[in-house]
């Protein structure tokens, strides 16, 4: 166990690192929650925390909208969050990167805060800390349960993923999913983890674009395509792949409907795969209603995250959009009804 | 020396991977991924980042020598061993798309045997 990165690993007991976790100092906080996170000897600590998301938020100075963004220089995981190049207020970097981390958190931001009511992702202020140029060439973007973090891309698949407003809004909604229902990242319940990100990384671009649901593109990714693939997307939400038979992606593998549905072990059990089957019903949810598509189906889907719990599956998401549905616009009234044909439509 | 290179999930949920056998490979190249492998020091671990992380890619390096004896190594963005980094890199280049595989009734691979592993039987189509 102690060949790993961790300095607090191994030689600090689970209630001093519980107790560090709790620092004010984010990297001390992080490397103490990593610790716990991977020592065997603290698994009921491990338990709590991750019952506990709260104690991974670094709250913000005044608990309003408060963006910090770092440059890891290419290091990995252990060098986060790196060193801090722009925070709320500061002026704008010659660096794209931090510049789009910043604006995209921000638009994020005011999304959830307008649209919702919520104040961050945590809906108490907590601070949103960006990461960019993390790893070399990393074509990658995460959440690391605590921040986000963003890879420069190959140049060739990929370019930095920072450039698209959606990458950006999903990162931050495995956020919200995680201070609400916290759904378990295997199998349904992860796959309807990545379909809230989608949902709401989709809905944060319409809203600052206020596109409605015809003028919007339904797509994920759409910036950060490289130069060496004909790929408009990664994913999309309306009907047909994002892509096919492209030499670097290969064929989008999103199932549009339950009888498609990946049952194989890889990412997890396809949590990016199968949140293809809910993503496509919120577009027909979406589209049936028309308008614009936060106004009645996100509020209809962010009621969900709400609602759900950590191991809820498609089963459950079905019947609870239903429920929210008539709950904000009446029984058999025309969203409710939306809602459910959506569902049949992919095989519900 | 075979080397058996897979990538799957992440923001992207790209399946791809490399199957490669050093012998048919030119000379050049061959020695640079022997030194690779060698510099990474790979065992059969599997390492994982935090549990609440979340779109991180899974990585596997599967590595046959030439006694046939295999090392499995599974690691993700948040716990990719430092030593190799290089590796990771060479192989992410040569990485293509790999079709998702309906899962068999046999035991999923990825408890099975190296040897399997080593040929590369999965992944093709």
């Amino acid at each position: 166990m102690c060949e790993r990165r961790h300095p607090l690993h191994c030689i600090v007991p689970p209630y001093v690192l519980e107790k560090l976790a709790d620092s004010s100092n984010p990297k001390t906080r992080r490397l103490a929650i990593e610790a716990i996170q991977q020592s065997s000897a603290a698994a009921a600590t491990r338990r709590v925390l991750s019952a506990m998301p709260r104690m991974a938020a670094t709250p913000s100075p005044q608990a309003r909208k408060h963006r910090l963004v770092y440059d890891a220089k290419g290091g990995s995981m252990s060098s986060l969050p790196g060193k801090l190049v722009r925070e709320e207020g500061g002026r704008s970097s010659k660096d794209p990167a931090v510049n789009e981390a910043y604006l995209h958190a921000g638009y994020t931001y005011d999304f959830y805060q307008r649209v919702f009511g919520r104040n961050s992702l945590d809906d108490a202020g907590m601070s949103l800390i960006s990461s960019v140029h993390v790893g070399r060439r990393l074509n990658n973007a995460f959440w690391t349960g605590e921040q986000m973090a963003y890879g420069d891309g190959d140049g060739t698949v990929f370019i930095r993923f920072t450039k698209s407003i959606d990458v950006v809004g999903h990162e931050l909604s495995h956020g919200v999913v995680t201070y609400t229902c916290n759904l378990e990242y295997h199998d349904e319940p992860g796959a309807l983890n990545e379909h809230f990100a989608d949902v709401f990384g989709t809905l944060v671009k319409q809203w600052k674009k206020r596109q409605t649901v015809k003028q919007a593109d339904w797509l994920i990714g759409p910036d950060i395509m490289g130069p060496g693939t004909s790929a408009k997307a990664l994913r999309t939400f309306a009907d047909g792949p994002a892509y096919e038979d492209d030499p670097l992606l290969g064929t989008d593998p999103q199932p549009k409907h339950l009888r498609d549905k990946y049952t194989g072990t890889q990412d997890e059990g396809g949590v990016h795969i199968n949140s293809g089957i809910p993503n496509h019903a919120f577009y027909l949810a979406a589209t049936a209603i028309g308008g614009k598509a936060w106004e009645k189906a996100g509020h209809i889907w962010y009621r969900t995250v709400q609602a759900l719990t950590a191991t809820s599956g498609f089963a459950e998401m079905v019947a609870r959009t239903s429920q929210e549905a008539a709950g904000l616009f009446g029984p058999n009234s025309l969203e409710q009804k939306a809602v459910k044909q959506a569902w049949k439509g992919v095989g519900f | 020396m075979r080397i058996s290179y897979r990538e799957a999930g992440g923001f992207a949920g790209l399946s791809r991977g490399a199957d490669l056998d050093l012998e048919s490979l030119p000379p050049a190249q061959a020695g640079r991924l022997r030194k690779l492998v060698e510099r990474a020091r790979l065992r059969d671990v599997e390492t994982r980042g935090p549990s609440a992380a979340r779109d991180l890619v899974g990585y596997e390096i599967a590595i046959e020598d030439d006694d046939g004896r295999t090392v499995v190594a599974r690691f993700d963005d948040a716990s990719v061993p430092e030593s190799a980094t290089p590796l990771l890199e060479a192989l992410q280049k040569r990485a293509r798309p790999i079709p998702l595989q309906k899962p068999s009734p046999r035991v999923p691979s990825a408890k099975g045997g190296g040897e399997q592993r080593g040929k590369g039987s999965r992944g093709r189509t």
